[in-house]
């Protein structure tokens, strides 16, 4: 063979775009010819990923070439559901869009109820939402993760996953948390990898042991929804050890903070403050309160301090109080937790070694937001990371939290070999904005419509009383409800609870299937008709996709989206980030081919429709379009003066970075640098970051605060305080009689654990059921993908060994599983290397007969499935008579995992798994037989 | 390994049709049948191998290049086979036409035939018995089998008297290759451990597929076939390859070949059992990083 | 000829970690999307859109559990395949066209597909199932080390490795001479003792695997003396004391 190879592949100009098959958002080089891509791989220069990609990624041709791609918009011709559609113009599409939304918008604002989904441009559809004045507004967040973004921002100013990473390089133990697959997936990859290379430990605490857990040097095959008991008991052997950082939790965390615990005082469980409201502690030296930010002052962290009558006492204290108690020994938690006592003891131990006697250090000065100069950053090397292990779970809040002050306490947060932030964050739930509710006619929104809420002041209600918002966010169900309720959003609709909506405008979610709680439920909310006026309940959906998916279906008017190789996308700071804990980084898309459909970019549709609805912000004087594109939006538009959608080459001479006039060449000033731009953090700043004088000043310099915001550590959330003191809200703001048990129960300002199965239920319901991401399938779209589908075609349910014994399974079986409220039948399949009372299942891989543009017959329609069906927003009736929403008490994250089970074997000589729903009727052509 | 109908019935028939060219050959050179018979069986003999030739060609997913097939004969028993076949088959033809034209006086070219066609077996049986992969075949018994079976099939039609002793050895051969099998299935040096490079054996299963669906190496070379699947054809194959046979070669008198046809035939349909099996029951050492236990 | 030559000089192959190799699939997609992009030809795919899809891989990733014989507990691993560049090549030399044939110059196991004529007999030599026949075409597939990468000059020096080495996100597999002793390969090859695949085999692999590390445990029964057992009040001046002398 020839020795020196010319291939077209090598020969092309490569596109250098971004990646948009997970939320990772990794850098790749697109190989163009003729307006065909021949090729991907991943950009070696790009901070993300480094030129690796993952099955997902590597396969996206065949995700832009997609047989199921919609090729234009299209208008319902038949009923709901049905999948009978015309064709339609643009111009008419927008017209009947903007006849739809124009009175809504003059009339009753809030009776738009838009919600995007899986969306990765969420600082503009909320702005656009803003200015088209519904409250109704979020992305996916509230089913995905909100607990673990939440907790993290109140805890510690940011969270794992996006906002902050292990020391991937100087890490020595790594514990790892309910992870299968996560947002940033290709970096883990990276980093355990290297890990590993270098002789660090992994732990891995999951009830399945795959993937990365399959990788670690231990596994804790933990039963679901326990990890916070475990968490604890770790605590608490720490502090009996007394193996904490004392000097971390006095200078860095609110531990010295001093909490009022008078019960009949009206600031009883809140933080002790001088008139202007800075919190006050009591100096060790010298025994007076000061500020806690004086420059002079070593806060005590475990002295009381009385004012008359009102006693204080230090967060320190409380913590110990609740902690050293022995509910949390190992030997009490064990059983409940399926985790030997000698393991958590072990583990602890271990944890303890780590931090303490193998401390690292780096030689270099900084000084600290009281204005003392230190000459080093000293490091304790254990580093933490979660996921939707602990918040998929209705505890989900407080274990995350948990998590945190156990970081905390072994003073292992933003310093080197431990967890670090990823700018913009650190930024704390103070430096966030409050959620905004205040709509009406013809005009926008007040605000932002998502926030972090600092007491009951903040929460959701109208001046009258009645809830603001169509999901119940920031209601007393779930008063930190920070990223919104997206799962409850079709049931209020349909119910007509707090109000009847007009029209309902989705972007990029597969509500009608996978990401719906109970999907046959959820079908039947979007088919109902009024029996008296023949009407949808629902009288009418608007959808972008950009492929024919379960949900295109369902709705009214369909304004199919490009792919992402068609079109223009910023990877904002102003949103979800990319970046490294020692780099600022945002990125680009940028259409590197042209559409071969009459599709059009929805972000563009967007600004359009803005247009013609005349909204502020999207118009001139003159009434004529501001923006003439979205990709003019990301150049041109300022949040604030100065700072934009992407931070790099601003200015006039395209050099300034954060902060800078806009600059008509920006995009390409990005596609020439490779599809992103990235500064590095000065050493002095890059650990710290929240208490580091030089990291606040570049971080504002960078327009990432507008101010410094240097923040300690919240062991204690006074927020949560907050909430559970109701007694001096007015009367219609009040929580009501059974939600107040609750709150006192469950928003504890410290973290605590509760079960979420109650025993009664276990007995008929015994086994937990959870899911996971498959490394090569992005939830719904991987399917459409002929490649990933010859990986995962179809999926089958693991059961442990016990579970296999006890029912005689064998190869080739079939199941019936049945949760409080339905029943699936599904093929099964032995793993032993999991926790024995759990099942679990590849998430997504079932698909409806009809959609993707595959065969009607595949697998993934007669044999995959979905645990969805078994999963119900409410949960069955409670002795207390009220049905108890499926989500956690705090943030209203939908509690998938939460899924309790019994299973049976059944005789299924079909091999069909159910339930079956009818196929649907596809608009668009199933994809080819042979691809050669 | 996936049993293809193509590629038993091409062992099956050429090789019946190679034993039929040896038999013819050698009765020639001795003299024992007459030269019609040269002429009839030389044709059979040489259709029969034809046939099962281009019904090998069958399995060629890239037939244009057949004709490449020759080059290799240094290394290759494959090209080796394809070499010998065309040559025992020229050879055959040669002696043909002369005993066509009446020189039947040298016998020569008709036993080097024979001795070709023998080799042409041995050939074909060693592309499977040289197979390390396919350690059931990886014996000596599958080059004797082979060529047993050519002989003892061909010397039905032709020298019934000889295959009654012919079908005896057949049996006995036939039952070693069976616990051979058996053994080296059972003592396999190949297992789940050294496949994944374990020194030392241990429990270890497959949970997940690599591809929940067939692939090329699961559709050729993961066969799965029943214990009690496999008892009954052996003992099926026993039964119409060797007992009926020599029933009925006790029982009814070979005055003619239409006899022997039949009996030919039925055996040939217990040898085609036995061919089955020969490639259902091979376990192939990819097969165990596909097992599930 | 389809003899084998001896490969003196450099003898390519890849260091595959079973230890920190998570199943993602990567290499195998990445793998794929190579060989089928651009001016190579597509490993094909039947029934790419309808049931029972088959189509053409040169690397596939398994997944396995191991006892632990110790603790009774079941340790999964993952474990990607694909051809090993035999030293001894049985696929090479039972090939009757001459198209599979091994390079002299650094060991490659490759196929010369003008000449295949798709017999699929070196598909069944190989013990290890690392040749697929590719159903429309016709010819033997196999993976070639990503020959058209690594030999070729129009990309840059660090991208001339495997699309599924640059691809792997946890570094599981590297690419390199393991002829050559102080190559990266042969050394951690070395060190961490490398194994061959099915060495009763007598194919010699050139590519070796790294097997799982042996599992850590941490596990500690609980010691009454470690623990301070210390009440909410003795814990309190404890930490007092501490601070004051901080
Ligand atoms: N390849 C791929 N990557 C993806 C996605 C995808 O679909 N495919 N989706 C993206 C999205 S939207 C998200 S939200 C992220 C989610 O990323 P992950 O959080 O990694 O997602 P899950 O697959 O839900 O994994 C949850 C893990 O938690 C374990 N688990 C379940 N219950 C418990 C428990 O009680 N305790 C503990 N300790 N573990 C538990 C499960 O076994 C599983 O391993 O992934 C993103 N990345
Ligand atoms: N049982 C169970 N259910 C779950 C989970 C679980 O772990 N277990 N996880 C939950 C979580 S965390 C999440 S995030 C959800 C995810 O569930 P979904 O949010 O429904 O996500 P996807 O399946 O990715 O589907 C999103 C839709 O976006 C469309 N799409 C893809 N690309 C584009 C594009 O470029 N433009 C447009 N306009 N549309 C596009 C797809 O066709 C698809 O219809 O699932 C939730 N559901
Ligand atoms: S992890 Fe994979 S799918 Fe996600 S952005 Fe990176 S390459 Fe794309
Ligand atoms: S890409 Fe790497 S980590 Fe992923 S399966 Fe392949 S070898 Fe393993
Ligand atoms: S692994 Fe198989 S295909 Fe590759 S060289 Fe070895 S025997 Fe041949
Ligand atoms: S399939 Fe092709 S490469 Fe393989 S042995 Fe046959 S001719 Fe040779
Ligand atoms: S070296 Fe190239 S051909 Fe071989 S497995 Fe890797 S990517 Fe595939
Ligand atoms: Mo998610």
């Amino acid at each position: 063979m020839n020795k020196n190879f010319k291939t077209e592949k090598t020969h092309q100009l490569v596109a250098k775009t971004t990646c948009y098959m997970c939320a990772c958002r990794c850098g790749i080089d697109v190989h163009v010819k003729n307006n065909e891509v021949i090729h991907i791989e991943g950009n070696r220069d790009h901070p993300v990923n480094k030129g690796v990609l993952c099955a997902k990624g590597s396969s996206g041709i065949f995700q832009h070439k997609a047989a199921s791609r919609l090729q234009k918009p299209l208008l319902r011709d038949g009923e709901r559901g049905e999948g009978k559609f015309k064709e339609i113009s643009w111009d008419k599409a927008l017209e009947i869009a903007v006849k739809w939304l124009k009175p809504i918008r003059k009339k009753y604002p809030e009776k738009l109820v838009f919600f995007t989904g899986r969306d990765q441009s969420q600082s503009f559809t909320g702005w656009w939402a803003q200015q088209f004045g519904t409250p109704n507004y979020a992305a996916h967040g509230g089913f995905c993760s909100v607990n673990m973004a939440a907790a993290g921002i109140y805890t510690i100013g940011g969270s794992f996953w996006e906002f902050g990473t292990p020391d991937w390089d100087q890490t020595k133990l790594l514990v790892i948390l309910g992870v299968a697959e996560d947002h940033d997936s290709n970096p883990i990859k990276i980093g355990l990898g290297k890990l590993k290379n270098r002789g660090g430990k992994i732990v891995a605490v999951n009830p399945v042991r795959t993937g990365y857990n399959a990788i670690a040097d231990q596994w804790l095959g933990i039963k679901p929804g326990t990890d916070g008991l475990l968490i604890l008991s770790l605590v608490h052997v720490l502090l009996n050890r007394k193996k904490i950082d004392l000097e971390y939790l006095q200078l860095f965390t609110n531990a010295p903070f001093l909490v009022c615990v008078s019960e009949d005082s009206e600031d009883n469980g809140l933080f002790l403050r001088d008139k202007d409201g800075v919190p006050l502690v009591v100096d060790q030296k010298t025994s007076k309160l000061k500020q806690f930010t004086d420059k002079t002052v070593v806060p005590a962290l475990t002295k009381p301090y009385k004012i008359g009558k009102k006693s204080y006492t230090s967060v320190f204290s409380l913590m110990i109080e609740k902690y050293l108690d022995e509910r949390y020994s190992p030997s009490n938690v064990a059983d409940e937790c399926g985790i030997p006592a000698a393991t958590i003891n072990g583990l602890a131990d271990q944890i303890a070694d780590v931090a303490f006697n193998q401390s690292i250090a780096i030689n270099q000065s900084w000084t600290d937001f009281r204005g003392k100069k230190r000459d080093r950053f000293v490091g304790r090397p254990v580093s933490f990371h979660a996921m939707r292990g602990i918040s998929a779970h209705s505890n989900g809040f407080q274990t995350c939290r948990a998590i945190h002050v156990l970081q905390i306490i072994l003073g292992t947060v933003d310093v080197p070999g431990g967890f670090r932030f990823k700018p913009p964050y650190p930024k704390p739930s103070s430096a966030h904005p409050k959620p905004h509710f205040n709509f009406g006619k013809d005009r926008p929104l007040d605000g932002p419509h998502l926030g972090y809420i600092a007491g009951p002041e903040d929460l959701g209600y109208r001046e009258d009383g009645s809830i603001a918002r169509i999901d119940k966010a920031y209601t007393w169900e779930n008063p930190m409800s920070a990223h919104g309720l997206m799962h409850t959003v079709i049931s209020n609709c349909y119910n007509g609870d707090p109000y009847k909506i007009d029209t309902l405008f989705m972007y990029m979610a597969n509500m009608a299937w996978n990401s719906s709680m109970n999907t046959e439920e959820t079908i039947k909310k979007l088919t109902e008709k009024n029996s008296d006026t023949g009407e949808y309940i629902i009288p009418r959906i608007i959808y972008s996709d950009s492929y024919y998916s379960e949900t295109v279906a369902y709705a009214d008017l369909i304004l199919p989206d490009t792919t992402y190789l068609e079109r223009h996308d910023c990877i904002s700071l102003l949103d979800r980030p990319i970046g490294e804990p020692d780099m600022v980084c945002d990125a680009i898309r940028w259409p590197v081919v042209q559409p071969d459909r009459d599709v059009r970019g929805f972000q563009d549709v967007l600004l359009d429709l803005g247009v013609k609805l005349q909204l502020p912000g999207m118009i001139k004087e003159n009434k004529e379009a501001l923006y003439e594109s979205y990709a003019d939006y990301i150049q041109q538009h300022e949040r604030r003066p100065g700072v934009g959608p992407l931070a790099g080459f601003r200015g006039k001479n395209q050099s300034s970075s954060g902060r800078g006039a806009p600059n008509n060449n920006q995009i390409e000033c990005y596609k020439e640098n490779g599809g992103f731009w990235s500064e590095e953090i000065p050493l002095e700043s890059q650990y710290y970051k929240p208490w580091n004088k030089s990291y606040q000043k570049w971080a504002v310099k960078m327009g990432l605060y507008d101010s410094e915001q240097p923040f300690v550590f919240q062991i204690y959330l006074e927020p949560l305080a907050k909430l559970q003191t109701t007694r001096n809200l007015p009367k219609h703001l009040k929580p009501g009689k059974e939600l107040e048990k609750r709150i006192f129960e469950k928003m504890d300002p410290l973290p605590i654990w509760w079960s979420n199965s109650d025993p009664e239920r276990a007995k008929s319901f015994p086994y937990h059921a959870i899911t996971q991401r498959p490394a090569a399938m992005y939830h719904s779209w991987g399917s459409q993908n002929i490649w990933l589908r010859q990986i995962h075609g179809s999926n089958k349910l693991f059961v442990s060994e016990d579970i296999w014994a006890k029912h005689s399974f064998m190869d080739g079986d079939w199941a019936k599983v049945t949760s409080e409220t339905s029943s699936i039948t599904v093929p099964v399949a032995l793993m032993r290397g999991q926790n024995k009372d759990t099942i679990w299942t590849w998430n997504a891989i079932g698909k409806r007969s009809g959609t993707w543009g595959l065969a009607n017959d595949v697998d993934e329609s007669k044999k995959g499935f979905l645990l969805n069906h078994l999963i119900t927003d409410l949960l069955p009736e409670k002795s207390d008579g009220y049905r108890w929403s499926n989500s956690d008490p705090i943030t209203g994250q939908a509690a998938w995992y939460d899924l309790i089970v019994k299973i049976e074997k059944v005789d299924n000589k079909k091999k069909l798994s159910l339930p079956q729903f009818p196929t649907i009727y596809s608009p668009i052509a199933t994809g080819k037989k042979v691809i050669k | 390994m996936h049993p293809a109908p193509s590629i038993i019935l091409f062992t099956i028939l050429s090789g019946f049709g190679f034993g039929v060219i040896a038999w013819v050959g050698f009765l020639q050179y001795f003299s024992l049948i007459s030269s019609l018979e040269v002429i009839a069986f030389s044709i059979l003999g040489g259709f029969l191998a034809v046939i099962g030739l281009i019904s090998s060609t069958f399995h060629l997913a890239n037939k244009i290049n057949a004709i490449k097939s020759f080059s290799q004969w240094r290394s290759s028993w494959l090209s080796r086979e394809a070499v010998a076949s065309i040559v025992s088959l020229l050879l055959v033809f040669i002696n043909l036409i002369i005993v066509y034209f009446g020189k039947n006086t040298v016998p020569l070219i008709g036993i080097i035939a024979s001795l070709f066609s023998i080799v042409t077996v041995f050939t074909t049986s060693m592309i499977y018995a040289q197979l390390r992969s396919v350690p059931s075949w990886n014996t000596l018994l599958t080059p004797f089998i082979f060529i047993l079976a050519a002989l003892v099939g061909a010397a039905i039609l032709l020298r019934p008297d000889y295959a009654l002793y012919g079908l005896a050895v057949l049996l006995v051969i036939q039952f070693l290759f069976w616990l051979y099998r058996d053994q080296t299935e059972k003592n396999m040096k190949t297992n789940i451990s050294t496949a994944l490079g374990f020194t030392e054996e241990s429990s270890i299963r497959s949970f997940d597929k690599a591809h929940t669906n067939q692939n090329y190496l699961l559709n050729e070379m993961v066969y799965k076939i029943g214990r009690k699947h496999s008892r009954r054809l052996r003992y099926l194959s026993v039964l119409f390859s060797i007992f009926i046979p020599v029933s009925i070669m006790l029982l009814v008198r070979f005055d003619t070949y239409v006899v022997g046809a039949i009996v030919s035939v039925i055996h040939l349909l217990g040898m085609y059992f036995s061919r089955w099996l020969f490639f259902a029951e091979a376990r192939h050492a990819v097969s165990f990083y596909y097992d599930r236990s | 000829m389809t003899n084998l030559p001896k490969c003196e000089n450099k003898k390519l192959g890849l260091l595959i970690d079973l230890d920190i190799c998570v199943g993602c699939h990567a290499c195998v997609v990445s793998c794929k999307e190579w060989n089928s992009s651009g001016d190579t030809k597509q490993l094909s795919d039947i029934n790419a859109h309808q049931k029972e899809p088959i189509g053409t891989f040169l690397n596939h990733v398994h997944s396995f559990e191991k006892e632990n014989k110790e603790n009774n507990e079941s340790e999964p691993f993952y474990f990607p395949k694909s051809c090993l560049h035999c030293e001894d090549a049985p696929c090479v030399t039972v090939c009757p066209t001459g198209a599979s044939y091994k390079r002299p110059e650094d060991g490659i196991v490759l196929v010369n597909e003008e000449d295949c004529m798709g017999c699929g007999l070196c598909a069944w030599a190989c013990p290890y199932g690392a040749r697929e026949l590719d159903l429309l075409s016709g010819v033997m597939k196999k993976c070639t080390l990503c020959v058209d990468r690594i030999d070729n000059h129009d990309l840059p020096e660090e991208d001339r490795v495997p699309a599924c080495v640059k691809s792997c996100p946890t570094g599981a597999r590297s690419f390199g001479d393991f002829n050559d002793p102080n190559s990266k390969v042969s050394k951690i090859a070395k060190e961490r003792e490398g194994v061959d695949l099915m060495p009763e085999m007598k194919t010699k692999p050139v590519n070796k695997y790294l097997l799982p590390r042996i599992k850590s445990n941490f596990d500690k029964e609980f010691n009454e003396e470690e623990n301070s057992d210390l009440n909410v009040s003795g814990f309190l001046s404890w930490v007092d004391k501490a601070l004051d002398k901080l």
